[in-house]
C-alpha cells in the first residue's frame, strides 16, 4: 500500500512535472509563433556581444559629442598660457596642448565633427544610393541605363585626387565636406540596391501588388523597400565608419576640417611636431578614431548576421 | 566577351578625358601662379605679362587644357613648373623610384604574410590563432594610416632607440648621406609596414574566405579518397585555385595603395610621389600638381579596368552584356 501510494504520490509529483514542461514548453511555443520579425532580428543581434558592446559604446560616443558644450570642461578654443604641455592629470585628464587648451575638450569637440560628418554621409549618402537603385531596378530599361551609367562613372572618378584638389580650393567646412562625401560615396550601395531590386521587382508580391492597381510609387516604399533593408543598413554603418577615415585622413594632410575647428584628423596634425614629448596629443585623438570606427564595424558585422535572412535561429 | 573588354575601355577613355579637364580647371581655380610675383614690386608688369604669355596663362582656360593634354599625348610633355626653374618631367622622375620602392615592398611584405595566414586560418578555422586573426583585421581595418605611421614612428624610433642607445629606424627620408643597402632597409622598414597593415588585413580575410571556398569542393575530397597527403591536399590542389581570387584584389587593392601612399610618404616625408603631390599642393605648384594628379587618376581607372577584366575572365559567372 505504502509503495503504491508512493509511487502513486511519485506518478503524481511526475506528471505535473510533464504538465509544467509542457506548460512552459507551450508558452516557449506560443512565443515562437509570436515572434515578429524585428524581435527575430533583436534576438540574433543580442547573441552578438562584441555588436552590442559597440553599439553601447557608440550611443556613449554621440551622447557625449553632442553634448560637448555640456561635458567639455573648457572651450575648445580657451588658452591657459599657466599649463602649457601639461601631460594627463586630475585637471586635464587627457592633458594641454603648447596652447595651453585641454585635450579632453578639444577631443569632445573634434569628435562633434568625425561623428556627424561620418553621420550625416552614412545616412544622406546611403538614402541617395539606395533610391536611385531602388528606382533603376524597379524602372529597368532606359532609367537603369541612365541611372547605371552615372554611378560607373562616379565610382571610377579617381577619389582621392578629387578630394585632395576640391580640399585644396574650398577650405572645407564639416558641411561641405559632408556634401562632398555624400556625392561620392553613394554608389557602391546603389549597385547593391538595384541587384536586389531586379531579383524582387518580378516576384508574385509585387506583381500582386500591381495588379490591384498599388502607384509604382508605393510599390517600391512599401514592398520593395523593406525585403532591401537589410543590405541597406548594414551598407550605412560601413559608410559612417569609411566616412569618419577619409575625413580625418584629409584633415591630418591639411585640406579637411580646418583649424581652430577641431577635427581628430587635423588635431594629430598639430600633434606631430612635439609628438615625441607630448604623446598624449597623438594617442587619444587617434584612438577615438580607432575606437569609433572599429565599433562601427563591429555592429556593421552584428547587422549582417541579424539581418540575414537566410540565418538560421 | 572581347566587345565587353572593349567597351570597357572606351568608358575608361572617355572617363579619364573628362577627369583630365575637371582636374585642369579645378586646379586653376585654385590660384593664380602669378600673384606672389605681382605683389613684388621689383617685378614690373611687363615681366609678369612676358611670363604669363611663357606659362600660356593669358589665354582661356579651355585652350590652356587643350595645349596641355595635346603635349602629354603627343610628347609626353607634363609642361614646366612654376616653382622651381625646371619642367615637370623631371622633378617627377627623379620621384618615381622611391614610390616604385615603397609600394612594391609593401605589396610583397604583405602577400609574404597574408597568404600563409590567410591559408592557416582557413584550415584551422575558428582556432584560437583564427580568432586572434579576425580579431586584428578588425582593428587594422579600422586604423587610419596616418595614426599607425605617428605610432610606428613613436615606437620604433622614439622609444627603442631611447631604450636601446642605437638607432635601429628611421622616420623620415629616404637614406642618409653616404648609406647603404642597409641604411635604406632601416628607412623603408616603418613606412613599408604602415602602407602594408590594411591590405594585410584585406587579403588575409579573402584568402581566408578563398581558401574556405576551394575546401568545400568536391575534388578535394577526390584528393584525400585516392590518399594523398594532406599536406599535398592543401598545397598541390587547394592552395592553387585558392590563389586566383587573390591575384585579381591586388589589381584592386592598387587604388587604395595609392591613395595609402600618399598618406605613408607625407607621414615619413618619404620622397617619392605622394608626398610631391601633397607638397606641391600646399605650394601651388600647379603643373606638378595636375601631371600628379593625372598620373593618379589614370592609375585608378587603369587597375579598376584591370580588376574588372580580371574578374571576368576568373569567375565566368560575370556577364558581359
Amino acid at each position: 500500500m505504502v509503495d503504491q501510494r508512493r509511487t502513486g504520490a511519485g506518478g503524481g509529483i511526475e506528471s505535473s512535472e510533464v504538465m509544467q514542461a509542457a506548460e512552459a514548453a507551450g508558452e516557449e511555443y506560443g512565443k515562437v509563433e509570436g515572434r515578429t520579425q524585428r524581435e527575430i532580428v533583436w534576438r540574433r543581434f543580442k547573441r552578438h556581444r562584441l555588436a552590442l558592446i559597440s553599439a553601447f559604446v557608440l550611443i556613449l560616443l554621440y551622447i557625449s559629442a553632442i553634448g560637448a558644450p555640456v561635458f567639455a570642461p573648457y572651450g575648445y578654443e580657451e588658452q591657459d598660457f599657466t599649463r602649457i604641455n601639461q601631460p594627463p592629470s586630475a585637471e586635464n585628464i587627457m592633458g594641454t596642448d603648447r596652447l595651453g587648451r585641454d585635450t579632453f575638450s578639444r577631443v569632445l569637440y573634434g569628435g562633434r565633427v568625425s561623428l556627424m560628418v561620418g553621420l550625416g554621409v552614412g545616412v544622406f549618402s546611403t538614402a541617395l544610393g539606395a533610391g536611385l537603385g531602388i528606382i533603376s531596378g524597379y524602372y529597368g530599361r532606359a532609367v537603369d541605363v541612365g541611372i547605371m551609367g552615372l554611378t560607373d562613372f562616379v565610382l571610377v572618378l579617381p577619389f582621392l585626387p578629387v578630394m585632395l584638389v576640391l580640399g585644396s580650393i574650398f577650405r572645407f567646412t564639416p558641411l561641405t565636406i559632408t556634401l562632398v562625401l555624400i556625392v561620392l560615396i553613394w554608389t557602391q550601395i546603389a549597385r547593391l540596391v538595384r541587384g536586389e531590386v531586379l531579383s524582387l521587382r518580378d516576384r508574385e508580391f509585387v506583381q500582386a501588388a500591381r495588379a490591384i492597381g498599388v502607384s509604382d510609387f508605393k510599390i517600391m516604399v512599401r514592398h520593395i523597400l523593406p525585403n532591401v533593408v537589410g543590405v541597406i543598413t548594414v551598407q550605412a554603418t560601413l559608410t559612417v565608419a569609411l566616412a569618419i577615415l577619409l575625413e580625418s585622413a584629409l584633415s591630418f594632410l591639411g585640406l579637411g576640417i580646418q583649424p581652430p575647428t577641431p577635427s581628430w584628423g587635423n588635431m594629430l596634425t598639430d600633434a606631430r611636431t612635439t609628438m615625441t614629448q607630448q604623446w598624449w596629443l597623438t594617442i587619444f585623438p587617434g584612438m577615438m578614431i580607432v575606437i569609433t570606427t572599429l565599433c562601427i564595424n563591429f555592429l556593421g558585422d552584428g547587422l549582417r548576421d541579424a539581418l540575414d535572412p537566410k540565418a538560421v535561429e | 566577351m572581347l566587345a565587353y573588354i572593349i567597351r570597357k575601355i572606351l568608358f575608361s577613355i572617355i572617363i579619364l578625358f573628362v577627369a583630365s579637364f575637371v582636374i585642369f580647371y579645378l586646379v586653376s581655380l585654385s590660384g593664380d601662379p602669378l600673384q606672389e610675383l605681382a605683389l613684388n614690386p621689383r617685378v614690373s608688369q611687363e615681366d609678369i605679362e612676358r611670363l604669363a604669355a611663357t606659362y600660356g596663362l593669358d589665354q582661356p582656360v579651355y585652350v590652356q587644357y587643350g595645349i596641355w593634354i595635346r603635349d602629354i599625348l603627343l610628347y609626353g610633355d607634363f609642361g614646366l613648373s612654376f616653382k622651381q626653374n625646371t619642367d615637370v618631367n623631371s622633378i617627377i622622375a627623379a620621384r618615381i623610384w622611391p614610390t616604385v620602392l615603397l609600394m612594391g615592398s609593401s605589396l610583397i611584405f604583405t602577400l609574404a604574410i597574408a597568404i600563409p595566414f590567410g591559408i592557416y586560418s582557413a584550415i584551422k578555422k575558428y582556432s584560437l590563432i583564427d580568432n586572434i586573426g579576425t580579431f586584428l583585421s578588425f582593428v587594422g581595418f579600422a586604423m587610419p594610416v596616418f595614426f599607425l605611421g605617428l605610432i610606428l614612428q613613436l615606437v620604433f624610433a622614439v622609444y627603442l632607440t631611447e631604450w636601446l642607445g642605437v638607432r635601429v629606424f628611421y622616420v623620415s627620408g629616404m637614406s642618409s648621406r653616404g648609406g647603404g643597402v642597409i641604411d635604406l632597409l632601416q628607412h623603408l622598414f616603418l613606412p613599408m609596414v604602415t602602407l602594408s597593415v590594411v591590405s594585410i588585413a584585406t587579403f588575409t580575410r579573402f584568402q581566408r574566405s578563398a581558401m574556405l571556398d576551394v575546401l568545400s569542393a568536391e575534388y578535394l575530397r577526390t584528393a584525400r579518397a585516392k590518399g594523398l597527403s594532406e599536406r599535398t591536399v592543401y598545397l598541390k590542389h587547394a592552395l592553387r585555385n585558392a590563389l586566383i581570387p587573390t591575384i585579381t584584389l591586388i589589381a584592386l587593392s592598387a587604388v587604395s595603395l595609392i591613395a595609402g601612399a600618399v598618406i605613408t610618404e607625407t607621414v615619413f616625408s618619404w620622397p617619392g610621389l605622394g608626398f610631391l603631390l601633397i607638397d606641391s599642393l600646399y605650394k601651388g605648384d600647379y603643373n606638378v600638381a595636375r601631371a600628379l594628379l593625372l598620373i593618379t587618376a589614370v592609375l585608378t581607372v587603369l587597375f579598376n579596368l584591370l580588376a574588372d577584366i580580371a574578374y571576368s575572365i576568373v569567375d565566368p559567372r560575370v556577364s558581359y552584356d
